[in-house]
């Protein structure tokens, strides 16, 4: 009977362990084939229990399962989310209400959530960004790059950032671009990944009230990659970093992603440029040199200034720090550059209407 | 009027027709102002006026073969079928410097039809003030000047299809900015955790556990004390344990929060039919 009972133990013990570390059956196979971060068990204590879902922590399992013993709850409830919403209501509207929907979370809510305990927050089957980037795998290359965007990795990960059931703004965007960035590039102090100060756009923007077009768009995407690039300042494209460059088309992909590349490399116009002496094309006649060619930092501000066209007001002059003017005065026909990187200058617009 | 406020007046209107000067210098066009209404050529080779009679009339100015373009042209093309049979006339216009081919290879690929018309040295382009590709303006039947909104990454579609519904008054202009500025999504914060433990509660109680209720119709009122729900679903598990007196008080509660609660109207009575 003892010796019965040395085998029949053991192997009760293990078809338990085995029973209690199965997940709950979903009938719906393609959300296991989804979800990729891990089963649907719970962990045990040991692991690290950050959060626990209430019906499992109050041995509910009926809440959720067709049976009620927490040692054999049975299936789940189908469907899971209808399960799911009839607490969590709040997220059944916010997906209703969304212009655009995660298809994962509106497939099913445990495709990123473990619905009994977590080594996460809120549940989450797996930390973000890693259990994202699963599915985002363009994202996880993004973060590879060069350069690294800090927010994809601190505090809330994805989530600073997106709104990961249900938004009003394409990407799941929890906001506008700008309102995300600003959001958080609204204080002194903060430093890039070399530890270089980074601006602070909110005092920019209020100082310079002439905005260029996709700041004054609210889309910072325009000309910048959040999840990580090889550009510096995580640009989308090529943009020349120094003040003077050999002109290269190649190396101004950024700008010309929106501007008309003519816009420079044309040495005469009477329409793609207001920046022009008669039909002279006077961007062309500073950009476009084979050797010391001013790049459009030179003279334009890339977020905000208090001239119009973004003109600075100043430029970087040798290594000591000192700022030189740039005296740009607009006039009825064209404008002057006074006292500045040359002497005054006037061109007259004579094509205007 | 002394003197000296007769100089400032004088100043000050001088230095307000020189800003005027500077916005006519600028060349941007004024939203509002009437545009001429040129004849151009179009790439199949015909000739169409930029503006029509209709009630949206859509200008995008793109350039083939440049990803921004592309995207909106994509966009553009399922925005054309929505807006099929309304008032709304969509032209693309490009540069004389692309080829009709190479503009038709662009909208074909998009899967768009729509008229492109040739802005033969970039006339049209200047004339409007515009700086950036893609930008589409606007206008109205008159031919006045709606909208210019050159690209943005992130929703232009949901703008461009707000601004057109806002001309063919489908929509009003708050609408049409709330459009343009979408809300975040709100989380009712301390609101939402306590309507998850009413319901909560409210499937205990359901399932016969009156003990586990009371504990979830607690948490309910913990985080939302000012949540009629959270109140009445105490009332109804207080009840449910025979406690009437203490239920009363709750659904009374639950009643000066929201005197419509039903809860608490049916749990009320219920307790005074028990007595």
């Amino acid at each position: 009977m003892k010796r019965l009972a040395a085998i029949t133990l053991p192997l009760l013990a293990l078809y338990a362990a085995q029973a209690w570390a199965k997940p709950p059956v979903v009938k719906d196979k393609e959300i296991h084939v989804k979800h990729k971060t891990g089963n649907l068990a719970p962990i045990k204590a040991k692991e690290g229990i950050v959060s626990a879902h209430g019906p499992y922590e109050s041995g509910d399992c009926g809440l959720c399962h067709t049976g009620k013993d927490p040692a054999n709850p049975g299936p789940a409830q189908t469907p899971v989310n209808a399960v799911c919403y009839n607490c969590h209501e709040d997220i059944q509207q916010l997906i209703a209400k969304g212009k655009y929907k995660h298809k994962t979370a509106e497939q099913s809510c445990t495709n990123c959530h473990n619905p009994h305990n977590s080594k996460q927050k809120k549940l989450m089957a797996g930390a973000m960004p890693g259990i994202c980037v699963e599915c985002h795998t363009g994202i996880k290359n993004a973060m590879a790059s060069a350069h690294k965007h800090e927010a994809m990795t601190s505090e809330s990960s994805c989530s600073n950032c997106h709104s990961p059931h249900a938004s009003n703004v394409e990407h799941l965007l929890s906001r506008l671009p700008f309102d995300q960035c600003v959001g958080c590039h609204n204080k002194d102090g903060m430093k890039d990944e070399a530890g270089k100060p980074l601006t602070n756009y909110k005092k920019l923007l209020d100082e310079n009230q002439v905005h260029h077009a996709p700041v004054a768009g609210k889309d910072c995407s325009s000309c910048h990659k959040p999840h990580g690039g090889d550009n510096f300042r995580l640009l989308s494209m090529a943009y020349p970093p120094a003040f003077y460059a050999p002109y290269d088309a190649a190396n101004y992909a950024l700008c010309f992603s929106c501007h008309d590349e003519k816009l420079v490399s044309a040495a005469e116009t009477t329409t793609l440029t207001r920046f022009r002496d008669g039909k002279t094309n006077l961007h062309y006649l500073h950009v476009a040199k084979s050797d010391r060619g001013r790049t459009c930092r030179a003279c334009h501000e890339v977020h905000a200034s208090k001239q119009r066209f973004q003109i600075r007001d100043d430029v970087p002059f040798g290594s000591s720090g000192w700022r030189l003017k740039i005296n740009f005065k607009m006039n009825a026909d064209g404008g002057t550059c006074d006292k500045t990187c040359h002497t005054a200058k006037s061109y007259v617009n004579t094509t205007r209407k | 009027m002394r003197i000296w406020q007769v100089w400032m007046t004088l100043l000050a209107l001088s230095v307000a027709g020189f800003l005027g000067v500077l916005e006519q210098a600028s060349h941007r066009t004024p939203v509002g102002q009437v545009i001429d209404n040129p004849q151009l050529a179009t790439t199949d080779g015909g000739k169409a006026r930029i503006m029509g009679d209709a009630q949206a009339n859509v200008m995008v100015f793109f350039r083939p073969g440049e990803d921004n373009s592309r995207g909106v042209l994509k966009d553009l093309a399922a925005g054309v079928k929505e807006f099929a049979g309304k008032s709304v006339r969509f032209v693309g216009i490009v540069s004389d410097r692309h080829k009709g081919a190479e503009v038709q290879a662009e909208l074909k690929e998009a899967g768009l039809v729509m008229p492109v018309l040739v802005d033969s040295g970039d006339k049209l382009f200047a004339d409007l003030g515009l700086t950036l590709m893609p930008t589409i303006c606007m206008a109205d039947k008159a031919h006045k000047l709606a909208f210019a909104t050159p690209f943005t990454k992130v929703n232009y579609w949901q703008i461009t299809r707000a601004q057109i519904r806002y001309l063919l008054k489908e929509i009003t202009e708050a609408q049409m900015q709330a459009a343009l500025n979408p809300e975040a999504p709100v989380f009712k914060g301390e609101d939402s955790i306590a309507r998850r433990h009413v319901k909560m509660a409210e499937m205990q109680l359901k399932s016969g556990q009156a003990d586990k209720a009371l504990d979830a119709a607690r948490s309910a009122v913990q985080h939302g004390p000012k949540l009629a729900a959270a109140h009445s679903v105490m009332g109804a598990v207080l009840a449910a344990k025979g406690d009437c007196k203490a239920a009363v008080a709750a659904f009374d509660v639950a009643l000066a929060l929201d005197k419509n609660d039903a809860r608490a109207t049916a749990g009320k009575k219920a307790c005074a039919e028990k007595r």
